[in-house]
C-alpha cells in the first residue's frame, strides 16, 4: 500500500511540477464487496475477481497524529492533542451532509442549502506509522501489523494490529506465541499482558543502538514470522494512547476516540472535517524524500546522485527504517536504468561490466524493495549487499567526472 | 498426488506472500506506467513465448493479458528471485554466447507491471496471437530418429525419467555439427540428455572425446558448431537419450505420453578436429561451505564451452581459469538449479596453455537469499550440507585448432 501513497504522491507532484493546482485527489476505483476493500483500479469498470461494479473514490495523501486519526491536516505538523510530529497516511476523501447517507466523491451543496463537508475514511494499508513510538512492521501475510517497543524498564512490548493499523481483538492476540532474541543469542518468551492487549518480553537493559529479533507465530499451526528491530532509545509512548480494540476478523475500521472540538466523528472510520475544505494540493506537504527526483542531465551527476542514494539506504537500515528504503532503492534503480542509456559511450571493458551491474542493480533495488516491509535484517542486509556491490561496480566504469569522461 | 499438487500451491503462496508482503492481494492500485499491451507483451513474446505459450512446457501461457495477469505475483517472484528465465550463469563472470536473459529495463518494466496493478492498456486493441513453435531451429535434420516407443507418463505420477537407445544404423564414421531433440508432446518434454553410447575416452592426456552431444532443455535453440570442430560419430553408432518428462499441474490425474525424435545434424567437412572433454571432479566436498579445487591442464587447448554433469542444485560454482602467466581469466559462475543443465559455450575461445589451472570455488550453502523468505526462517542457523563430488567438464579441442566464426 505504500506503493498505493507513493503513486499517489507522484501524480500530485507530477501536477504540482506542472504547475497546476488541482482542486480534488484523482479519482481510483476499488471493489466494494467484503474482504476486497484494498481493490484499486485506476478506471472504471468491474472488479476482475468478483465482477461487481467498481465504485469510484478518491484517495488523498494526508497527515494526521500518529494515535490520533480523527486529526486531519494537510501538511506537517504536530499534533494538536499530544504534541507529536504529524505522520502521514493515505485515506479516501469524500464529501457528505449533516445526518445524511449522502457520500459523494465531489463537492457540492447540501438539501439544506449549506455546503457538504469533507470526510476521510480509512483504507487497509493506509497507517504503517506506530503508535506507540515502536517500529512498524508488516508480516509476510499481508494482514497482520505489528509494533515493537522497547521501553526504559527493559521490556520489549509487541502490539498487534490488523490490515487497518486497528489493535487486534485480545483473544487473537491471547492465541500468538512467540519470543524475542538479544544479540548475545538469549531468549525471552513473550507472553500475552494486560489479558491480551499486547504482547510483551522483559529481556532486561540492552545497550544502544539494542537490537533484538522476534519470531512470532499468530497461531498455533502457523509458520513463525521473524522480525528484527534496531531501537535507537527506549520508546516513547504518547500521551493518550489509542484503546479501541477491533473485532475479531473484521477488516473494517474503527473510529478513535477523544476527537478535538473541530472535528466531529462520522461514521466509523470516518472523520468529517468542518472547518474549511483542504483544497491545496497535499503534496505541498509530502515529504521530499518521497518525490521522485528527476533525472539529471549528465552522467557525473547521475552517479553522485546514485551514491547518494545508496547511502540514504544504508542509512534506513542502519536505522531499522527499513519500510522506507524502497524510497532511495527505486530513484536509484531509476538512476542505474538512465545510466543504461548512456553505456555505449564506455570503452568495450567497461561495457562488459556496466550492462550486467546495471542489471544486477534493478534486480537488487527490486529485492530492498520486497524485503523492506517485511522487517528481517538478514534479508534486507543482503539484499543490500548485492545493491552495493553492483552500484560499486557501476561507479568503477562510469566516469565520475566530466574530465575523466574526456579521458 | 492432490497432496503434492497442495503443496506446491502452498509453496507457491508462501513464495508470493514472502516477496510480495504487502502485495498480496490480487487487486492492486495501478501505479505502472508500463501496460501489458504496450510494453509487456513485446518482451513475453519475444523472451517467455517459447514455454509460456499454449500447449508449451511451462505451467502457464503468458502470452495473452487474461493469461498473463493472474499469475502477475508469480512472475515479480520468479524474476527477483532470478529464477527466470532458466539462465542459471551469472551475468558479468565470464563471457558466454547467446545468454537467455532479459534486459536491466525488460526486467524493470516486467516488475513494474506485474507489482503495479497490471494494467492492460487499449482495451480494443487485439495483440498478435502468439502460437507454440515447434520445430527445428536448425531446419530439417539429416537424420531424424524417432525414440522407439511412445514413454507415458501416468496418471498418478507428475515426473518420469526414460532411458532410450537409439541406432543410428550409419555405415562409416560422421562428423556431427549438432544433434537436436523435437519434442512429441512439448508440455512434457522437460531436459534431455543425448549421449554417445559405448565410447572410450583417452586416458592419457586428461582431454577426451566428449560423448555428451547435447542437453536439451526446452526453449533454447541449439548451438551448432562450425564444422571444422565437431563430434565425432563412429559408423553404427548407438545414441542413448535419457528424456525428463515432467506434467504441469493442468495434467495432473492425467496419463500423458510423448515420442519425440533427435535430429543429428553431420557436418560437411571430410576432417574435424573431435571436441573433447576435460572432466573437472571435486574431492568429497569438505565441511566448509565453500570449498575450492583446482583442476590442471597438461596440454595446450583451447576451451570452447563448460557444462555442470552432477552439481547439486541451489549452489553457486564458480570457475575461473588461472593462466600460467598469473592471469585470470573468469569463465562461468552457475546459480545451479535442478532441471536447466545445459552446455555454456564461450562467446570466445579461452586458451588455455599448459599448466593452468581451472579453478572451481563452490558454495554449497544456499546463496538464495530468497530462500531465508520461503520459511521465515530469519537468522536460524542452516544445517549443515553434505553433497557427493561436484563433476563439471570443459569442452576443449588443441590449441592450434584453427577456429571460424568465434
Amino acid at each position: 500500500m505504500k506503493r498505493t501513497a507513493f503513486f499517489i504522491v507522484l501524480m500530485l507532484s507530477a501536477v504540482r511540477l506542472a504547475g497546476q493546482s488541482p482542486q480534488l485527489p484523482p479519482l481510483s476505483y476499488i471493489c466494494i464487496m467484503k474482504g476486497d476493500e484494498d481493490v484499486i483500479e485506476d478506471k472504471a469498470g468491474r472488479c476482475r475477481k468478483c465482477g461487481m461494479e467498481l465504485k469510484p473514490i478518491r484517495l488523498d495523501a494526508i497527515w494526521t497524529c500518529p494515535v490520533h486519526a480523527a486529526v486531519i491536516k494537510d501538511k506537517p505538523g504536530t499534533c494538536p492533542i499530544d504534541g507529536r510530529d504529524l505522520v502521514q497516511m493515505t485515506m479516501a476523501v469524500s464529501w457528505t451532509c449533516p445526518n445524511s447517507t449522502i457520500d459523494a466523491i465531489t463537492p457540492g451543496t447540501c438539501p439544506d442549502g449549506s455546503p457538504m463537508v469533507k470526510k476521510y475514511t480509512q483504507r487497509p494499508h493506509g497507517n504503517h506509522n506506530p503508535q506507540h513510538g515502536g517500529l512498524f512492521f508488516m508480516a509476510p501475510d499481508n494482514w497482520h501489523h505489528l509494533e515493537g517497543t522497547y521501553r526504559s524498564g527493559g521490556v520489549f512490548r509487541m502490539y498487534l494490529y490488523d490490515d487497518f493499523t486497528k489493535p487486534l481483538a485480545r483473544d487473537q492476540v491471547r492465541q500468538m506465541t512467540g519470543r524475542v532474541i538479544t544479540t548475545s543469542g538469549e531468549s525471552f518468551p513473550l507472553v500475552p499482558v494486560q489479558n491480551g492487549r499486547y504482547l510483551e518480553a522483559k529481556i532486561g537493559k540492552v545497550a544502544f543502538p539494542a537490537e533484538m529479533a522476534a519470531k512470532l507465530k499468530f497461531k498455533s499451526t502457523s509458520p513463525e514470522n521473524h522480525f528484527d528491530f534496531t531501537f535507537p532509545g527506549y520508546s516513547k509512548e504518547a500521551a493518550a494512547p489509542v484503546t479501541t480494540t477491533a473485532q475479531t476478523g473484521s477488516r473494517q475500521p474503527q473510529s478513535t476516540p477523544s476527537a478535538p472540538s473541530n472535528i466531529s466523528s462520522a461514521a466509523p472510520g470516518t472523520t468529517a472535517v468542518n472547518s474549511a475544505p483542504v483544497e491545496s494540493p497535499v503534496a505541498s506537504g509530502v515529504d521530499p524524500g518521497l518525490v521522485p527526483l528527476p533525472i539529471p542531465e549528465t552522467v557525473p551527476e547521475m552517479i553522485a546522485q546514485l551514491s547518494q542514494r545508496t547511502e540514504q539506504i544504508k542509512r534506513f537500515i542502519d536505522q531499522g527504517s527499513f519500510s522506507n528504503v524502497y524510497v532511495p532503492a527505486f530513484q536509484a534503480k531509476d538512476l542505474a536504468l538512465a545510466l543504461d542509456e548512456h553505456k555505449k559511450d564506455l570503452r568495450p571493458e567497461d561495457l562488459k561490466v556496466a550492462g550486467p551491474a546495471i542489471k544486477r542493480l534493478v534486480r537488487a533495488a527490486w529485492l530492498l524493495d520486497a524485503f523492506g516491509d517485511i522487517g528481517n535484517k538478514q534479508q534486507i542486509t543482503e539484499a543490500y549487499a548485492q545493491f552495493a556491490a553492483a552500484v560499486k561496480d557501476v561507479e568503477s566504469v562510469f566516469p565520475a567526472s566530466e574530465a575523466t569522461r574526456r579521458r | 498426488m492432490k497432496t503434492r499438487r497442495l503443496l506446491a500451491v502452498a509453496a507457491a503462496v508462501a513464495v508470493a506472500a514472502a516477496l510480495t508482503s504487502r502485495h498480496g492481494e490480487a487487486h492492486k492500485a495501478v501505479t505502472s506506467k508500463y501496460t501489458f499491451n504496450d510494453d509487456v507483451f513485446p518482451i513475453v513474446k519475444e523472451r517467455c513465448a517459447p514455454c509460456h505459450v499454449e500447449h508449451g512446457v511451462a505451467p502457464m501461457s503468458l502470452t495473452t493479458y487474461k493469461d498473463a495477469f493472474p499469475w502477475a505475483e508469480s512472475i515479480r517472484a520468479e524474476l527477483i528471485a532470478g529464477h527466470m528465465p532458466p539462465w542459471n550463469a551469472e551475468e558479468g563472470f565470464g563471457d558466454l554466447k547467446h545468454p537467455r536473459t532479459l534486459t536491466a529495463k525488460e526486467l524493470d518494466v516486467i516488475l513494474t507491471w506485474a507489482t503495479g496493478g497490471n494494467p492492460q492498456g487499449n482495451l480494443d486493441e487485439t495483440l498478435p496471437a502468439v502460437t507454440l513453435k515447434n520445430d527445428w531451429a536448425m531446419g530439417p535434420p539429416d537424420l531424424a530418429l524417432k525414440l522407439p516407443s511412445e514413454f507415458a507418463v501416468p496418471a498418478d505420477k507428475m515426473d518420469a525419467t526414460g532411458e532410450f537407445t537409439l541406432p543410428t544404423g550409419t555405415k562409416e564414421a560422421r562428423w556431427v555439427r549438432a544433434v537436436d531433440l523435437l519434442p512429441g508432446t512439448p508440455s512434457v518434454v522437460r531436459s534431455a540428455v543425448i549421449y554417445l553410447k559405448g565410447a572410450a575416452g583417452s586416458a592419457s592426456t586428461g582431454a577426451s572425446p566428449d560423448r555428451i552431444l547435447a542437453l536439451w532443455v526446452p526453449g533454447h535453440d541449439v548451438e551448432p558448431l562450425d564444422g571444422r570442430v565437431a563430434f565425432r560419430l563412429p559408423a553404427g553408432a548407438e545414441l542413448g537419450v535419457r528424456v525428463h518428462f515432467k506434467k504441469t499441474w493442468q495434467f495432473e490425474g492425467q496419463p500423458v505420453s510423448d515420442r519425440s525424435t533427435v535430429g543429428v545434424y553431420f557436418a560437411s567437412e571430410r576432417e574435424a578436429q573431435e571436441l573433447l572433454a576435460v572432466p573437472i571432479v571435486s574431492p568429497p566436498p569438505a565441511a566448509d561451505t565453500t570449498f575450492t579445487f583446482t583442476r590442471t591442464i597438461d596440454e595446450d587447448v583451447q576451451a570452447l564451452a563448460v557444462r555442470p554433469d552432477e552439481v547439486p542444485p541451489n549452489i553457486t560454482v564458480q570457475m575461473t581459469a588461472l593462466l600460467p602467466d598469473g592471469s585470470r581469466a573468469p569463465m562461468i559462475k552457475l546459480n545451479t538449479r535442478p532441471d536447466w543443465s545445459r552446455r555454456y559455450w564461450f562467446e570466445k575461445p579461452i586458451a588455455l596453455p599448459r599448466g593452468s589451472r581451472i579453478e572451481v570455488v563452490a558454495n554449497l550453502e544456499n546463496p538464495d537469499i530468497l530462500s531465508e523468505a520461503f520459511g521465515s526462517v530469519g537468522s536460524t542457523p542452516k544445517p549443515a550440507v553434505t553433497a557427493p563430488p561436484l563433476k563439471l567438464a570443459i569442452n576443449v579441442v588443441p590449441a592450434k585448432t584453427k577456429l571460424v566464426g568465434w
